[in-house]
This record gives structure tokens, sequence and C-alpha cells, in this order.
């Protein structure tokens, strides 16, 4: 079963493979790094109360300004076509919601399962609508001259989303249909 | 002022129609995968949505022409338009339960929801960067707002109608809302240009 959290990044900014990589390196220390203070800081703060809610957007949000800052300073080309959606890291959903699972292990599975998807994205909308794979030419010059620009708009990333989520839905429909089967015989 | 008015029309339009909030800059996805959220569900969390957005942003805009640029404390805005968001959030969650039971029981469920959202920090941040005065904030705050209802309201109704739909297996879901979304994006690709607007 495949949840829907944090898209905002997922679907905006993954037109190229460098874009991807690069969002899902910073997400990915952001959710660790907060994950791995909320678990610090578990033994005081109980789960349902409303402070805890404003210590994980404080830690999340400066960790975000903190990468920003690093961004602009050493990357300033990947800071222009991040724009804010690197900043919007710091309220994903990902990271705000489910306060309650506060493990490390938690964190680096959904965290790597999610980079996954994204570099897939990137790859695929990169390689469909341009035509270059990390800025080589890799289907052909006539490919190159005149590709999918439909990828590269906001339309194509829903349809390459949705391709993914129904892969994944056959890949467990399959799986359930075999357990199925295992139980009548 | 005339002129003023004049180009904060132009601004509404251009971001229910041309920069949509859902189609365009992707932000509040997340809003549209409510599990079983109908037409009614929509609009209140939409008209929710759109609320939290004006104040915010308007809080939004003091705080830093106010407070942070003067002093000089612009690497701090991020951490400080989340809190503001969060804290005013709150508050009207606690003021709601206090004095107004009955709007809290309508929204409060969905105004917690907003307690920290990508459409809302995404908005107050997205009218820093163009430099938009308070008119314009406010003017472009709604355009993306009644942009969201629009884009949720159409949404819901696609999503009533593929439920007597022959789908395919594997796209039942998740799968064939994309599918959904990808074609009125495509639809609203056809703005580009209206009224001049880019």
């Amino acid at each position: 079963m495949c949840w829907l959290l944090g898209l905002c990044p997922v679907l905006a900014v993954t037109t190229s493979t460098i874009n991807s990589i690069a969002i899902s390196a910073v997400f990915f220390i952001v959710l660790v790094m907060t994950k791995l203070a909320m678990a610090v800081t578990r033994k005081w703060t109980d789960p349902g109360a409303g402070i805890t809610v404003f210590l994980l957007l404080i830690i999340s949000s400066t960790l975000t300004a903190t990468a920003d800052m690093g961004t602009k300073t050493f990357f300033p080309d990947l800071h222009i076509s991040l724009g804010i959606y690197l900043s919007l890291i710091a309220v994903n959903c990902m990271i705000i919601s489910r306060p309650n699972k506060r493990t490390i292990t938690d964190a680096l599975k959904t965290g790597l399962g999610y980079v996954v998807i994204i570099v897939i994205i990137g790859i695929a909308r990169e390689v469909l609508g341009k035509g270059t794979l990390l800025g080589d030419t890799i289907l052909g010059s006539g490919f190159r001259a005149s590709p999918v620009s439909f990828f590269i708009l906001p339309s194509g990333a829903f349809l390459v989303m949705a391709f993914i989520i129904a892969f994944i839905n056959s890949h467990h429909g399959q799986r359930k249909l075999q357990e199925q089967n295992r139980g009548k015989t | 002022m005339q002129a003023a008015m004049k180009y904060a029309w132009f601004i509404i339009i251009g971001s229910v129609f041309v920069n949509n909030l859902i189609l365009v800059r992707f932000l509040g996805i997340c809003t549209l995968f409510c599990p079983g959220a109908k037409l009614k569900e929509f609009l209140k969390i939409s008209i929710t949505l759109m609320a939290v957005m004006i104040a915010s942003s308007w809080l939004g805009w003091i705080a830093y022409y106010g407070i942070l640029k003067p002093l000089n404390l612009i690497f701090l805005k991020l951490p400080v338009f989340v809190l503001l968001t969060a804290v005013l959030v709150q508050a009207a969650v606690f003021f709601f339960r206090k004095k107004m039971p009955g709007l809290h029981v309508l929204l409060g469920g969905y105004l917690l929801l907003f307690t920290a959202h990508c459409a809302v920090l995404g908005i107050i941040l997205l009218a820093i960067e163009q430099n938009l005065d308070f008119l314009q904030t406010t003017a472009f705050t709604l355009g993306s707002g009644l942009g969201g209802l629009l884009v949720m309201l159409v949404f819901s109704a696609i999503r009533e109608s593929v439920k007597f739909a022959p789908v395919p297996r594997a796209f039942k879901g998740y799968a064939i809302d994309f599918v959904a979304l990808s074609l009125m994006s495509l639809a609203f690709l056809g703005f580009i240009g209206f009224l001049g607007i880019f």
C-alpha cells in the first residue's frame, strides 16, 4: 500500500535528474536529523501534546533554513532551479505528520523509499522530456532535437506519477492474488 | 490608485487560471487526497485554506517588512513564517473551541490540517520572492485560494464520475486520480497568455 505524503517536491522540481538528486539528498538529511532530534527528546515530550508539534516545526524549519543557506553558498545554480521548493521541505507532510514514529530505522526506511521514487521520476522526465540523462544525449540527437516536451510540463509530472502508482498497485495486486491462490489450495 | 486596483485584478485572474495553485505550482496536492472527501468536504477545506492563507500571508508580510528586513534578519524568515502560521492556527482553534463551538465543529478538524501546510508557507515565500506590496500580496493570496477552490471542486466532481467508469485494475484508486489531474493540468495550460498574463 502506498501513502501519498509530501508530494510538492516530488512533482515540482523533478524536471531533471540532478535537481531530483539534490532535493532528495536535502530531504533525506533533514528527515533523518529531525527524527534523531525527536527521538532524543522523546523522554520530555509526549506525542499528544501541542508543544510537540511546535518543537518538531522549530527543528525542521531551522534545519531546512540551514540547508537552504548551504545550497545558496555552495551550489547557487541548484538553489535557483529548486526555488521555494527547497524551503518547503520544512513543512513536508512526511516530516511533520506521524510524530509518534520516532525511530531512526523508520526514518531511514521511509526516506530511502522517497529518494528512490524521486530519482526515478526525475530520470523518466529528463530522458523523455529533454532526451538527456545528467546532461548527456542518450536517445540519439534526433530525439534530442524534438523531445516529448509534454513530460517537462506539470501535466507530465502527474502522468509519470500515475504510472508509478499503477506499477506499485499491480505488483501488490499480483502478490495478493498469489496469496489468495495459496489459501485456496 | 486605479492602476493599482487594475493590477491587483490581473494578479487575481492570473493566479486563478494561469499559475494555478495546485495544477502548476503543485502546492497543497496532499489536501486533494484526503480519504473519503466529497464535494461538501472539499468546499469546507478550501474555504478554510483560503482564510488561513490570507491571515498568515498578512502576518508574514508584516513580520518580513516590519521586523526581519529592517533588522537584517532575512535568514530567519523560514522559521518565523512556519511558527507564525502554526501559532495562528492553534490560537484560532483554541478561540473557536471556547467562543464559537458551532464553527469549531464545522471547521476545527480541517483547520488543524493547516498548522504546517505547504500551500500556506509556499504562498508567503512566493509573495516575498516576487516583491509584492500589501495589496498585491492580498490579491495574490485570494487568487491562489480561489484557484485551489476551483480545482478541488472540479476534481471532486471528476472523482465522483470515475467511480462508475471501467478503470483498469492497476489504475484504480490514486493512479486514475493522477491521470485526471494530468489532463486537468493540460487543459489549464490553454489559459497561458489569457489577457496577456504569463
